[in-house]
């Protein structure tokens, strides 16, 4: 089986008032099936661009994107949404759910959209609120939920016709650090226990930890990358930490 | 940190070395075994130094008790009231590395910086991993916080170090 998704030398130049901005600049990179990857850059380095791409919420300006080994160029706009509504799922910083609607709801209409009937809509959407330990919430409205559960809500949300590819954008953006650790875990979890297909894009070093491989991006291009293992037996790595802090202060005479 | 620890807990009341030892292990949590050697060196020093005295009890086994002295009170709180600098001789090796390479005109910088960020990059795995045992001990969750985010810091410093660094072969 092929990469889930995959650029060819892609290029994004945004032009207003004849000023060129080269926002991604010859992007090759590949991601299969199953893999958690992580995209880091600072602000103004190409990630939301480039993720627009990636989720064919965009198009090039050159090179190509190809989704499941199928150019997206060939895809009109209905086939673009449509490639997004049953193949992508997507994760935000501001998590955007509809603030008229309960939890379930949220996740129910994704699958009305794409024709599943109501009453299975609303099974799958449980069983997906169960998933993110979410069911008790389930007919609260987004104001009642905390940012952390809005998010467990949207990603609940984005996997709801079992997407290809679950896309987050800098999904702990707006949580503390304990609930952004959490959210981390859950989308660690869906990948190495679900085999969900993840791509975070960050600012955040931690947050890019979690991922199998990291790619590094830089004024549009990737300048690097890293592959990563799971971590190392714990009480090596505290006896470690904990052994600094037993070296002798002071006077080291001896 | 070994002679203050051992200062602190002498400062609440006079301990025996083995006293000591169970205290400090608590201290970190049951995570780290400290062997007597280290406790009766330190307590060696510490009376050397005036800072700590030892009588012997009646007890016939001859275990020894150990007090903290006047001069050791002083010494502790002079040490818990000191603010701890951050600007100190430069110790970062990572930037000596660079340095040298740099001089010595040898081998690939931005391929070390590459391998170093491979190597932070997985360290803060390992500690992340590491932080979702739930530790219960509040100064062992510090510690793996305050790893954690000087490793952040570094990598940040990293991508620095790895920009500057190219924009600088590109101009030469």
């Amino acid at each position: 089986m092929g990469p889930i998704v995959e650029t060819r030398n892609v290029c994004k130049t945004y032009g207003m008032n004849g000023i060129a901005v080269e926002a991604v600049r010859g992007i090759d990179l590949m991601v299969n099936s199953g893999e958690f990857v992580a995209i880091v850059g600072p602000s103004g380095s190409g990630k939301s661009s480039l993720l627009n791409l990636l989720g064919a919420m965009d198009s090039p300006s050159s090179g190509e994107v190809l989704f499941d080994g199928r150019s997206l160029t060939e895809l009109n706009d209905w086939q673009r949404t449509t490639l997004r509504l049953k193949h992508i799922g997507f994760v935000f910083q501001t998590f955007n759910l509809l603030p008229t609607l309960t939890a379930s709801e949220n996740i129910e209409i994704a699958l009305r959209l794409a024709s599943v009937g109501r009453r299975e809509s609303a099974a799958r959407a449980g069983e997906l609120l169960r998933l993110v330990g979410l069911s008790p919430r389930a007919l609260h409205k987004p104001r009642y939920l905390s940012g952390g559960e809005r998010q467990r809500v949207a990603i609940a949300r984005s996997l709801a016709n079992r997407p290809q590819l679950l896309l987050a954008d800098e999904p702990t953006g707006n949580l503390d650090s304990q609930t952004g650790t959490s959210i981390l875990e859950l989308l660690r979890d869906l990948c190495t226990r679900n085999g969900q297909t993840v791509i975070l894009v960050t600012h955040d070093f931690r947050a890019a930890s979690y991922a199998d491989r990291v790619l590094l991006l830089r004024d549009g291009r990737i300048h690097g990358e890293t592959s990563l293992h799971a971590g190392q037996d714990s009480s090596q790595v505290l006896g470690q930490l904990l052994s600094f802090e037993l070296q002798w202060g002071g006077d080291r005479s001896d | 940190m070994m002679p203050f620890a051992i200062l602190g807990l002498l400062s609440r009341q006079p301990c025996h070395g083995y006293d000591l030892k169970n205290h400090i292990e608590q201290a970190l949590g049951g995570n780290r075994e400290i062997n007597f050697g280290q406790i009766y060196t330190t307590l060696g020093r510490l009376e050397r130094d005036g800072l700590a005295i030892a009588s012997e009890i009646e007890d016939g086994r001859g275990k020894k008790t150990y007090h903290i002295t006047a001069k050791g009170k002083e010494e502790l709180d002079i040490w818990l009231n000191q603010t701890v600098d951050r600007i100190e001789p430069f110790k970062d090796e990572f930037l000596i590395k660079l340095l040298v390479r740099n001089l010595a005109g040898y081998g690939d910088i931005l391929k070390t910086i590459s391998r170093q960020r491979q190597s932070y990059l997985q360290q803060l795995r390992d500690l992340t991993t590491l932080g979702t045992q739930d530790n219960g001990d509040p100064f062992i969750s510090l510690l793996i916080e305050g790893a954690l985010l000087h490793l952040q810091a570094d990598l940040r410093w990293l991508e620095l170090c790895d920009e500057r660094l190219e924009n600088q072969r590109t101009d030469e």
